[in-house]
């Protein structure tokens, strides 16, 4: 044990990190060593004035208490708000809810508001605080939560909760909501006691509800009567950077992954207008989508139908060819480069030539036929949407289980 | 309004005070405050150099930083979050104290003993992850296992996290000390 060694553990010898062995030899190294006996007082002065220093700055026992007192009014100016806010501004009847988590017991919906009556309300599980609840009139049968009018609700993680026919707001884990007094003229209206209002779906446009759902490591999007897996999507993020311009869903950050189980979903993508069918997937990247999968198909089959099948049989060849002649370049470099013999250096060079001139081959074809490059970035976008289709399924299966579980 | 029993601030972690005080209870952010309102006052009075005006700015950085909540991606992260918040803070008291007139501030006026200004400065040039160690290590009286708990690291990455903040501090302190 040297003073180097010393040097490096004298902190862990401090916090009291070393035993045994390494902790007697330290103190015996101190014991015949003045430099390092040095270095230990530097390092408990330094201490006692760390500490010092932090002592001195921590404030008068009533500062946290001012503080929390302070939050408590932003709390209840933003209830105050909110309230005024939603009863003006927020209209229509409030529909089958979407809650995220465990309403309080004593908040359970009761006989004045019963559940949706597709679902009897003794077959409904008691959800686990964070498994994600689904809605009521869901055609997969899954146990549902009416919101009662007048209680409120803790969403144990994000909650989308839906407000009116066309208006939905996303709130962050933890945050405490209400549904308020009706409004005779407009409906029911909803209110958030506490918390963060992540986002709001317009109500305009279209009608989509994104439920987050880190559970399942990804969201649940659905509008009436339909239901979406967006897989693999991190919900997190989801929420944290996205407010839902209404009716558009151009700036999203990230590829929106949807596959529909049943009904039917339209979005408009500015120009473009999207149509999912049960069975479709999508992939909206930049807010455009290069199809689903029932008009990728119907696409990839136009475009096989215009270029015919000698013409794609013979660039299916020249491809192949070309894969061949560079794996085998690539092959024939290397034993050049170990040193081969001249024979090795006359057969790159024949492979190189013709590889050279299948390529042009190639690039002629696909010159004169521009459809070949729509074909293959159709059929790559298919083999996207079909390893989506079997991801959704999987995810969907995951989802029945845990609610089955719960239940 | 406080609906769902929470677990007991005190030895809750940060993260999970984050995630309750979002959902409205001021307790848990309570405990947040009295957790780091120390090491809040320290990072402001090494910007406005002075005791009253640093406590005012750590002040306002926590409201604000309770009014953001929702935008804290990382619960977790809420330290080095709210030290950034404390300097943004300071920075605009520390430009409306020398537009005061008057003779600029020079340490804190004599209202409070005098800390030792350049280890406070040197803890603030730290990391925020190893002013946070600490701190909680310092004038929390926290072990390496403790604070595991409160910042939801692992404890080998406290202990290498607090042994490295030890050995910058002391590092800078003798820069510090060896300038002319």
């Amino acid at each position: 044990m040297n003073c180097e060694w010393v040097t490096d553990h004298i902190d862990a010898y401090e916090l009291g990190l070393l035993e045994g062995d390494e902790r007697a030899g330290l103190e015996a190294h101190l014991a015949s060593c003045q430099a390092c006996r040095g270095l230990l007082e530097t390092v408990r002065a330094t201490d006692r004035a760390a500490r010092a220093a932090l002592a001195w700055a921590e404030p008068s026992g009533d500062f946290a208490a001012g503080v929390a007192a302070r939050a408590r009014g932003l709390i209840r100016r933003r209830l105050v708000a909110w309230a005024g806010v939603a009863a003006a501004a927020v209209a229509a009847v409030l529909l089958a809810a979407l809650l995220l988590g465990k309403p309080r017991r004593e908040d359970a919906p009761q006989a004045s508001a019963p559940p949706p009556a597709s679902v009897p309300a003794a077959a409904l599980p008691e959800p686990a605080a964070g498994l994600l609840v689904g809605e009521a009139r869901d055609a997969y049968g899954l146990p549902a939560r009416g919101i009662v009018q007048g209680r409120s609700y803790v969403a144990a993680a994000h909650a989308v909760v839906r407000v009116a026919d066309s208006s939905v707001l996303l709130l962050a884990g933890g945050s405490e909501f209400a549904s308020l007094a009706p409004d005779a003229a407009q409906g029911a209206a909803m209110s958030v006691l506490a918390g963060t209002v992540v986002g709001q779906v317009g109500s305009r446009g279209e009608d989509v509800a994104i439920e987050l759902a880190p559970e399942l490591g990804g969201a649940i999007v659905r509008t009436r009567g339909c239901e979406f897996y967006s897989a693999g999507f991190p919900a997190h993020r989801l929420a944290a950077r996205l407010a839902f311009p209404a009716g558009s869903l151009a700036r999203w950050p990230e590829d929106i992954r949807l596959h529909v189980f049943s009904g039917k979903l339209e979005l408009g993508l500015g120009a473009q207008r999207l149509v999912l069918l049960p069975g479709d997937s999508a992939i909206i990247s930049g807010g455009a989508c290069a199809g689903t999968t029932r008009s990728a198909r119907a696409r990839a089959a136009e475009l096989r139908a215009i270029l015919g099948d000698e013409l794609l049989a013979r660039r299916d060849l020249y491809d192949r060819l070309c894969g061949d002649y560079a794996r085998r370049l690539v092959e024939l470099r290397s034993a050049v480069g170990r040193g081969g013999v001249s024979y090795h250096q006359e057969r790159t060079e024949l492979v190189t030539w013709l590889l050279e001139s299948h390529s042009a081959a190639l690039e002629r074809m696909e010159a004169n036929d521009p459809e070949l490059a729509e074909l293959d970035a159709i059929e790559a976008e298919l083999r996207r949407l079909e390893l989506l289709d079997e991801e959704a399924h999987r995810a969907l299966e995951g989802l029945v289980m845990q609610i089955a579980s719960a239940g | 309004m406080e609906t769902r029993p929470a677990a007991e601030p005190q030895g809750a972690s940060d993260g999970d005070l984050v995630r309750q005080a979002r959902s409205g209870v001021t307790r848990a952010f309570e405990t947040l405050v009295r957790r780091y309102q120390g090491l809040a006052v320290a990072r402001a009075y090494a910007v406005v150099r002075d005791r009253g005006e640093a406590e005012d700015v750590a002040q306002e950085a926590f409201i604000r930083a309770f009014r953001c909540l929702g935008q804290l991606r990382e619960p977790e992260a809420f330290v080095p979050w709210l030290l950034q918040t404390v300097v943004n803070v300071a920075r605009r008291a520390a430009t409306r104290l020398a537009r005061r007139p008057g003779p600029l501030l020079d340490g804190d006026g004599g209202r409070d003993p005098s800390p030792n200004m350049e280890v406070l400065d040197a803890i603030g040039a730290l990391p925020a992850g190893y002013q946070q160690v600490l701190h909680l290590h310092y004038a929390q009286g926290c072990s390496c296992q403790e604070i595991a708990r409160l910042t939801g690291l692992q404890v080998s990455s406290v202990t290498s996290r607090l042994t490295r903040a030890r050995q910058m501090l002391r590092r800078l302190l003798s820069e510090d000390r060896s300038k002319p």
